[in-house]
C-alpha cells in the first residue's frame, strides 16, 4: 500500500519547500488614508498616514509625503516606509481641489486595477490641500482615516449625504448618462467638516454644492432617508423636520426626440421642533406647503445649475435610457442643457412628537 | 454489454443533477456577464434563459442518442462508426475533455495568482489539485460523483452573499426589456454557451446510473439549477454595474463580493475564491474521469495507468500556459470546440441515432 | 512455532501436568485415603474454593463409583465433560476448570469451577450523561452479556463467540439481532475476527483498529462505547456490537460520521433541544479544526478580511510579539496538547490541579511575556474546549490531530491551503467506509429518508423506519396503531 502514501509525501514536501511571500498583519504598513495633491511639474503629490498600534490600544501616527508621476510610483518614492505598503484597508482617499480639477483618474486607476483594494473606500475632495488635512491627524485618537470613514458613513446613513464610495464613482464615471460626485471636506480652525458635494464631469471636478443644496440633491436623487432639515415658515417661525424619507419617481417622455422629464418626490417627514406656540393642523399644512414649495424651487435651481455645467449627477440620462427603447444618447446630450424638467413635491407629516 | 459497470458501483439516478450542474458551473461564473453584455446589454439575463432552454433541448437529444441500453457515447460511436472512425471520434472527444480540464484548472489558478498570490508558481497548485484528482479517480466513479455532490452543496451558501451587492444596485438598469436585435441575442447566446458547456458529461455518466431512464427529469433539473444560478449572478451584475463599467471589469462577480460587509469579515472575494476550489475540483475530476473511460474502452489501457498519463499531460499543459493572453486564447479555443460539439455534432448524431433506430426496427 | 507443533503431537497428559506444575498456583492433590483414590488438578488462583470444598469434595468423598462417567452424573455442576485430549485439558485448566483423575488414566473429568473476580458495575466515566441510565460495561464478559441481554430480552438476540489471540485466547462475543442486522455485516465482522492473527488482545480498541476498513485513516470507523444504552440502541437499529473479554468498551459498527456527533443523551432530551445540541456540536467540531488555521492564514496573508476596527485590535494585540503567527499558534497548540496529555497521565486529583495551574499560569504568563497574543489565547482555548464537545472520545483525538497539518497548509498557501486540505479530507471521507458502508451516509450518498436522525433528530413519531444505512431487512420500527385524533385544546376546540 506504499504507493498510496506517495501523494501525501509529495504534498508535505511542497508544503515544506515552496512558499509565497507573506503579508503578516503586524509587519506590513497598513494605509488607512491617503491624500493626493497636485505637485510641482504636474506630478502627483501623495500623502499617506501610517498608524502604529501599541499593545495598550493606543495609536501613534506618522505621515509621509512624496511626489511621482503615477500613484504606484509614489510607493517607490516613499523610501522611509517599510515595504510592502498595502492599500487593502484604505478607508478614505482624499484629493486636493487642484488635483480634482486636474483629473482624479490618474490616481484612481491604480486602485481600480489592484485586486487588493476595496470598493467601499470613500473618496472625497478637500477644499484646499489634502496633504495638509491629513497632517492634522494628531487631533484624532484612532487616526484620521477611521475618523473620516465614520464621519462620511454616518452622514450617508443618518445625515443628508447621498450614497457614495469608490464603486459609485467608478459606476458613474464609466456609465453613460450620469456623472460622478464626491463629498467635499474642509478644514475649519481645528476640526474637519463636511462642506458639501463636489461635482465631476468625467474625471474632472467642475462644481460644488453647499450643504443645503446637497440635502436637496439627496432628496431627489433616489430613495433616501435623510437627517434633519430646517425650514422657514411664511409667518416667520421655524420648524425642523427629521427622518425625512423621500421616494422619487422620474418620468421621461419622448426620450429620443424632444425629451421631457418630470420628477415626482414623495416625502414623509416628522416634525422635531417648532418655534411657534401650538402646532395645530393649519400650521402643519403651512409647514407642508412651505416644505413642498422649497423643494420644488430649490431642486429646480439645482437642476438649472447642473444643466449650465452640462453635468448629470442625477443620472437623468440613464433614467431616460431605462424608459426609452433604442435610446439615442447623442440626441439626449444635445438636448440636455435646454431640457424641459419639472419637479413636483408631495410632502406628508407623519409624527409631530408627543405634544401638540 | 461486457463493458457495462458492475451493480455495486452504480449511483442513484438523481445524482445526475449534481454531476451535470457541477460540471457546468466553473470559473466562467466569476466573470461571464461582461462577455454576454457586450452584445445584449441589460437584456443579458434573457440570453441566460434562452441558452438554458437550448441546453434543455440538448439534454433531451442526448437522452435520445443514449437510448434505452446501458451504453455510453464511447460504445455507441464504436458501434455505429466502426472501431476506426469511432475510435478516432472518441479520441477527439477525449482531447476536448482534457482541454476542458486544462482550461478550468489553469484559469482558476490564474484567478488565484491575480487576486491572492501573484508570486505563486503555477506548478504548485496544479500539482496539488492533480494529486487530489488521482486520489479521487482511484476511488472510482462513486467518489467522483461524491466530489461533484459536495462541490454543489458546500458553496451553495455563497449565493446569499452574491445577492448582498443588491444594497448598492439599481434595478432600473434592467429596463427597457427586449431592447436588442435578434442578431445581438444570437451573439450573446453563442458567448453564453461557454458557461453552459459541461452537460456532455451525461454521455459518459449515463451507464453508471441505477435507473438511467428515470434520470431524465433530474438531468433537466440540473440544467435548470445552472440557469437559475447564472440568472441570479447576471441580474445582480447588470444592476450593480453600469453597462460600460461592466465592460471594464474582468472578474465582475469577484469584485461585487468586495461589497459584502459583515461585522467580523470584509472583502468576501477571498472567501469566495477559497470556496471556489470546491467548485473547480469536480470539473477537473469529471473531465479527466471521462477521458480515462475513453482510454479504457478505446485504447484498452487500464484506468489506473491511463489516469496517471492524463494527469501528467494536464500538468504539463497547465504549466506551459503562462500569460493572461494564453489563458484567454485556450479559453476561446475550448469554447469554440465546445460550441461546435453541441451545436453541430450532437444534432448530427441525434439525427443519425433516430434514423438508425427507425431503420433497424 | 515449530517447537509448539512438535510437542503438540507427542505430549501426554503427564507432560502437560509436568509443564504446568512449574507455576506456584498449580495444584495436584492426590487423595488416597478416600474410598476411591482420586487426583484433583487445578489452578488454585482461578477456581472457586468454596465450590470445591462444599460441592466437589463432599460428593467425591461420599461416592463409591469407580468410573468418571458415573461421577459425572452425581456432581451438581453445570459444565462437566470428560476428555482425554491433553491440549484440551490444558486449555480448560487455564480457564478455571478442575480436573478429576482416577488411577493415572489418560481420561479426566473436567468441571467448571472458575471464579471471576471483577469490579462492580459503575456509571460510565468517559461518556457521562446527565439524563438516562448510568450503567457502564465492566471488564467481565459474562456481566456485559448479562447487561445487554437484560436490556434486549428478545429471542433473536444472537451472541456468537470467537476466540482471538494466540497468547491471550481472548473470548470475543459478536452480538446482533438476527433479522434486524444485515447478515452481510455480521459475516464481515465474524470473518474479519476469525482472520485475525495476533498474540495478545489487550482491549476492544485493539480489535477495533484491526477491523477497520482503512487503517491509514485517522477517523474512527467503529465507535468504542461503555454505555449499555448506546449499545442496545445501535443493536436495535441493526448494528453489530463486539464485546471483548477484559474490556470495558464495546465496539459498534457500521457507523457513519453523523453518529460520531451523537451523544446518546440526545434521545432522552426533547427532539428540538437535541437537534439544537447536535448542530452546536457540528459547528464546534468545524470551529475546533479550522479556527487556528484560519488565524494563521488570515494574519499571514489576508489581513484585508478584517474590518478596520477589528484589525486595529488584532494588530495592537500582536504588536510586541516576536514570532510569525504560525510559530505563535503552534506554540500555544502544543502547550494545550501537553497539558492535555499530562492531565491524562496524572492521577486524577493531581491532574485537575495541573490543568488549572497550567492553563492559567502558562496562558497568562505567555501573554505577559509577549509570546502570544491574548486574542490567540482566546481562540486556542475555545477551540480546545470545542474539541471536547464530541461525545466519542476517539473523535476528539482526531480533531486535535487534524489541526496540525491544516496549520501547516494555512502557513503555506493561506486560505487556498486550507481549502486544499479541506478537499483532501472531503475526498478521504467520501472514500472511507465502515464495514463496507459509506462513511458520510446519509449525506453522501444522499438518502433523505435517513435524515430524521442524523444532523438533527426528529420526534419519535416520525422515526418509523430504520435507517437504510444498516441495510436492515426489517425496516419498520413500529406501525401506527389506530388513527387517533388527539383532543386539541387550541381555540377551545373539543
Amino acid at each position: 500500500m506504499s504507493y498510496k502514501k506517495i501523494p501525501m509525501i509529495l504534498l508535505m514536501c511542497i508544503v515544506l519547500t515552496a512558499c509565497v511571500s507573506t503579508e503578516i498583519i503586524d509587519e506590513v504598513p497598513v494605509v488607512f488614508i491617503a491624500g493626493y495633491d497636485k505637485g510641482s511639474d504636474d506630478k502627483i503629490k501623495g500623502t499617506i498616514s501610517l498608524q502604529r498600534f501599541k499593545p495598550n490600544q493606543e495609536v501613534e501616527t506618522r505621515t509621509f509625503q512624496a511626489e511621482a508621476r503615477t500613484s504606484k510610483g509614489l510607493r517607490n518614492q516613499l523610501s522611509g516606509v517599510p515595504k510592502p505598503i498595502t492599500i487593502g484597508k484604505m478607508a478614505v482617499m482624499l484629493f486636493g481641489e487642484e488635483e480634482a480639477e486636474h483629473g482624479v483618474l490618474r490616481v484612481l486607476d491604480s486602485f481600480l486595477r489592484d485586486p487588493a483594494s476595496g470598493r467601499l473606500t470613500y473618496v472625497g475632495v478637500v477644499e484646499g490641500s489634502a496633504g495638509d488635512l491629513i497632517k492634522e491627524e494628531d487631533e484624532y485618537l484612532q487616526g484620521i482615516g477611521p475618523f473620516l470613514q465614520i464621519l462620511i458613513r454616518q452622514s450617508i446613513e443618518y445625515g443628508n449625504m447621498p450614497q457614495n464610495n469608490l464603486h459609485f464613482f467608478d459606476y458613474k464615471y464609466y456609465g453613460k448618462g450620469m456623472d460622478p460626485y464626491m463629498p467635499l471636506l474642509k478644514k475649519n480652525e481645528n476640526e474637519i467638516v463636511i462642506s458639501g458635494l463636489a461635482l465631476f464631469k468625467g474625471e474632472k471636478m467642475v462644481g460644488k454644492l453647499d450643504l443645503e443644496e446637497m440635502f436637496m440633491f439627496t432628496l431627489i436623487n433616489r430613495k433616501h432617508k435623510a437627517g434633519l432639515f430646517e425650514i422657514t415658515l411664511p409667518d416667520g417661525n421655524y420648524a425642523t423636520l427629521y427622518k425625512v424619507i423621500s421616494d422619487v419617481s422620474y418620468k421621461v417622455s419622448d426620450g429620443n426626440k424632444t425629451p421631457k422629464v418630470s420628477i415626482e418626490v414623495d416625502i414623509n417627514a416628522n416634525i422635531a421642533q417648532y418655534t411657534g406656540d401650538k402646532l395645530d393642523k393649519r400650521i402643519k399644512n403651512d409647514i407642508v406647503d412651505a416644505f413642498e414649495k422649497k423643494i420644488e424651487q430649490d431642486s429646480m435651481k439645482l437642476i438649472k445649475k447642473f444643466q449650465e455645467l452640462q453635468i448629470d449627477p442625477l443620472a437623468l440620462g440613464d433614467r431616460a435610457r431605462s424608459q426609452t427603447r433604442k435610446f439615442d444618447f447623442s440626441n439626449w446630450e444635445n438636448h440636455y442643457p435646454t431640457l424641459n424638467i419639472s419637479v413636483k413635491a408631495n410632502a406628508d407629516i407623519m409624527e409631530s412628537g408627543v405634544i401638540d | 454489454m461486457e463493458n457495462s459497470p458492475r451493480k455495486e458501483i452504480l449511483v442513484s439516478s438523481f445524482l445526475i443533477m449534481f454531476i451535470i450542474h457541477s460540471n457546468q458551473v466553473g470559473v466562467g461564473i466569476l466573470g461571464f456577464p461582461r462577455y454576454i453584455n457586450q452584445y445584449t446589454g441589460q437584456d443579458g439575463w434573457i440570453v441566460v434563459l434562452i441558452t438554458g432552454l437550448i441546453f434543455h433541448v440538448f439534454v433531451w437529444m442526448m437522452y435520445v442518442i443514449l437510448g434505452d441500453e446501458r451504453e455510453d457515447i464511447i460504445d455507441l460511436q464504436k458501434k455505429w462508426f466502426g472501431s476506426w472512425i469511432g475510435g478516432l471520434l472518441n479520441l477527439l472527444v477525449m482531447i476536448y475533455l482534457l482541454l476542458g480540464a486544462v482550461v478550468i484548472l489553469r484559469t482558476f489558478i490564474e484567478v488565484i495568482q491575480a487576486w491572492m498570490f501573484p508570486e505563486l508558481k503555477t506548478w504548485i497548485p496544479v500539482l496539488m489539485f492533480l494529486l487530489l484528482t488521482y486520489y479521487v479517480l482511484a476511488g472510482g466513479f462513486r467518489t467522483v460523483v461524491g466530489v461533484s455532490f459536495f462541490g454543489v452543496i458546500f458553496p451553495l451558501w455563497l449565493l446569499i452573499t452574491a445577492v448582498s451587492p443588491a444594497k448598492y444596485a439599481s434595478f432600473t438598469n434592467l429596463l427597457p426589456v427586449f431592447d436588442h436585435s435578434l442578431k445581438d441575442f444570437v451573439m450573446g447566446t453563442k458567448q453564453m454557451t461557454l458557461s453552459f458547456l459541461g452537460a456532455e458529461i451525461l454521455l459518459f455518466a449515463y451507464p453508471f446510473l441505477k435507473n438511467p431512464k428515470s434520470s431524465r427529469v433530474w438531468a433537466h433539473i440540473g440544467i435548470g439549477g445552472t440557469t437559475i444560478i447564472y440568472l441570479i449572478v447576471m441580474i445582480i451584475s447588470i444592476a450593480f454595474y453600469s453597462e460600460e463599467q461592466l465592460q471594464q471589469t474582468i472578474w465582475s462577480t469577484l469584485i461585487s463580493w468586495k461589497m459584502v460587509e459583515l461585522p467580523f469579515v470584509e472583502r468576501f472575494e477571498y472567501i469566495g475564491i477559497t470556496f471556489w476550489c470546491f467548485v473547480i475540483f469536480p470539473n477537473v475530476c469529471l473531465n479527466i474521469w471521462a477521458a480515462t473511460r475513453i482510454g479504457k474502452k478505446t485504447l484498452h489501457i487500464k484506468q489506473k495507468y491511463f489516469s496517471i498519463v492524463l494527469l501528467i499531460v494536464v500538468f504539463i499543459s497547465c504549466v506551459l500556459i503562462t500569460t493572461r493572453e494564453q489563458v484567454d486564447m485556450i479559453n476561446t479555443i475550448t469554447a469554440s470546440i465546445g460550441t461546435y460539439f453541441f451545436y453541430i455534432y450532437i444534432p448530427i448524431i441525434f439525427l443519425y441515432a433516430v434514423v438508425r433506430r427507425r431503420v433497424t426496427r | 512455532m515449530k517447537w509448539f507443533q512438535k510437542t503438540e503431537k507427542e505430549m501426554t497428559l503427564d507432560d502437560v501436568l509436568d509443564d504446568l506444575s512449574q507455576s506456584a498456583d498449580f495444584v495436584i492433590y492426590q487423595n488416597k485415603a478416600s474410598r476411591i483414590p482420586y487426583t484433583l488438578i487445578y489452578f488454585a488462583s482461578i477456581i472457586d474454593p468454596a465450590k470445591l470444598h462444599r460441592v466437589v469434595l463432599t460428593k467425591l468423598n461420599e461416592s463409591e463409583t469407580k468410573s468418571l462417567e458415573e461421577l459425572e452424573g452425581i456432581i451438581p455442576i453445570e459444565n462437566l465433560e470428560i476428555s482425554s485430549d491433553p491440549i484440551k485439558v490444558q486449555e480448560r485448566l487455564m480457564s478455571g476448570y478442575l480436573a478429576v483423575r482416577l488411577n493415572k488414566s489418560q481420561k479426566v473429568l473436567l468441571m467448571d469451577l472458575s471464579l471471576i473476580k471483577s469490579r462492580d458495575l459503575s456509571p460510565p466515566e468517559i461518556e457521562f450523561s446527565v439524563m438516562g441510565p448510568k450503567e457502564g460495561l465492566i471488564e467481565d464478559l459474562q456481566t456485559n452479556m448479562n447487561l445487554i441481554r437484560r436490556r434486549i430480552p428478545h429471542p433473536k438476540l444472537r451472541m456468537k463467540k470467537v476466540t482471538v489471540g494466540t497468547v491471550s485466547k481472548t473470548k470475543i462475543i459478536v452480538t446482533y439481532i438476527e433479522g434486524t442486522a444485515s447478515e452481510q455485516n455480521v459475516n464481515t465482522v465474524v470473518q474479519r475476527l476469525e482472520d485475525l492473527d495476533f498474540d495478545l488482545i489487550a482491549d476492544s480498541s485493539v480489535i477495533g483498529q484491526m477491523l477497520e476498513d482503512n487503517s491509514l485513516s485517522v477517523f474512527p470507523q467503529m465507535i468504542d462505547t461503555e454505555r449499555t444504552d448506546r449499545i442496545t440502541g445501535h443493536l436495535n437499529y441493526g448494528a453489530v456490537a463486539i464485546l471483548v473479554e477484559g474490556s470495558s468498551n464495546a465496539l459498534i459498527g457500521p457507523i457513519n460520521f453523523g453518529q460520531l456527533l451523537v451523544s446518546f443523551e440526545d434521545y432522552y432530551l426533547g427532539w428540538n433541544i437535541a437537534s439544537f445540541f447536535r448542530i452546536i456540536r457540528m459547528m464546534s467540531i468545524l470551529m475546533s479544526i479550522v479556527a487556528t488555521p484560519l488565524y494563521v492564514a488570515v494574519l499571514t496573508y489576508h489581513f484585508e478580511l478584517f474590518p478596520s476596527k477589528l484589525l486595529a485590535t488584532l494588530i495592537s494585540s500582536r504588536s510586541d510579539i516576536p514570532f510569525i503567527p504560525v510559530i505563535e499558534v503552534l506554540f500555544l497548540e502544543i502547550t494545550i496538547d501537553l497539558l492535555r496529555e499530562a492531565g491524562a497521565r496524572m492521577p486524577s486529583k493531581v491532574g485537575q490541579t495541573l490543568g488549572i495551574v497550567g492553563g492559567i499560569v502558562i496562558g497568562t504568563a505567555a501573554v505577559e511575556a509577549s509570546l502570544t497574543s491574548n486574542i490567540l489565547l482566546i481562540i486556542v482555548a475555545l477551540s480546545a474546549l470545542a474539541s471536547f464537545t464530541t461525545p466519542v472520545y476517539r473523535m476528539t483525538n482526531t480533531i486535535r490531530f487534524l489541526r496540525y497539518p491544516l496549520i501547516l497548509f494555512a502557513q503555506f498557501l493561506g486560505l487556498i491551503g486550507i481549502a486544499l486540505f479541506g478537499l483532501f479530507v472531503m475526498v478521504h471521507l467520501i472514500r472511507l467506509t465502515s464495514l463496507g458502508s459509506p462513511y458520510l451516509a446519509p449525506l453522501y450518498p444522499p438518502r433523505v429518508k435517513d435524515w430524521y436522525d442524523s444532523f438533527f433528530r426528529l420526534p419519535y413519531v416520525l422515526q418509523k423506519k430504520r435507517s437504510h444505512f444498516f441495510r436492515t431487512e426489517k425496516v419498520s420500527r413500529f406501525f401506527d396503531k389506530k388513527e387517533k385524533k388527539p383532543n386539541s385544546l387550541d381555540f377551545d376546540e373539543q
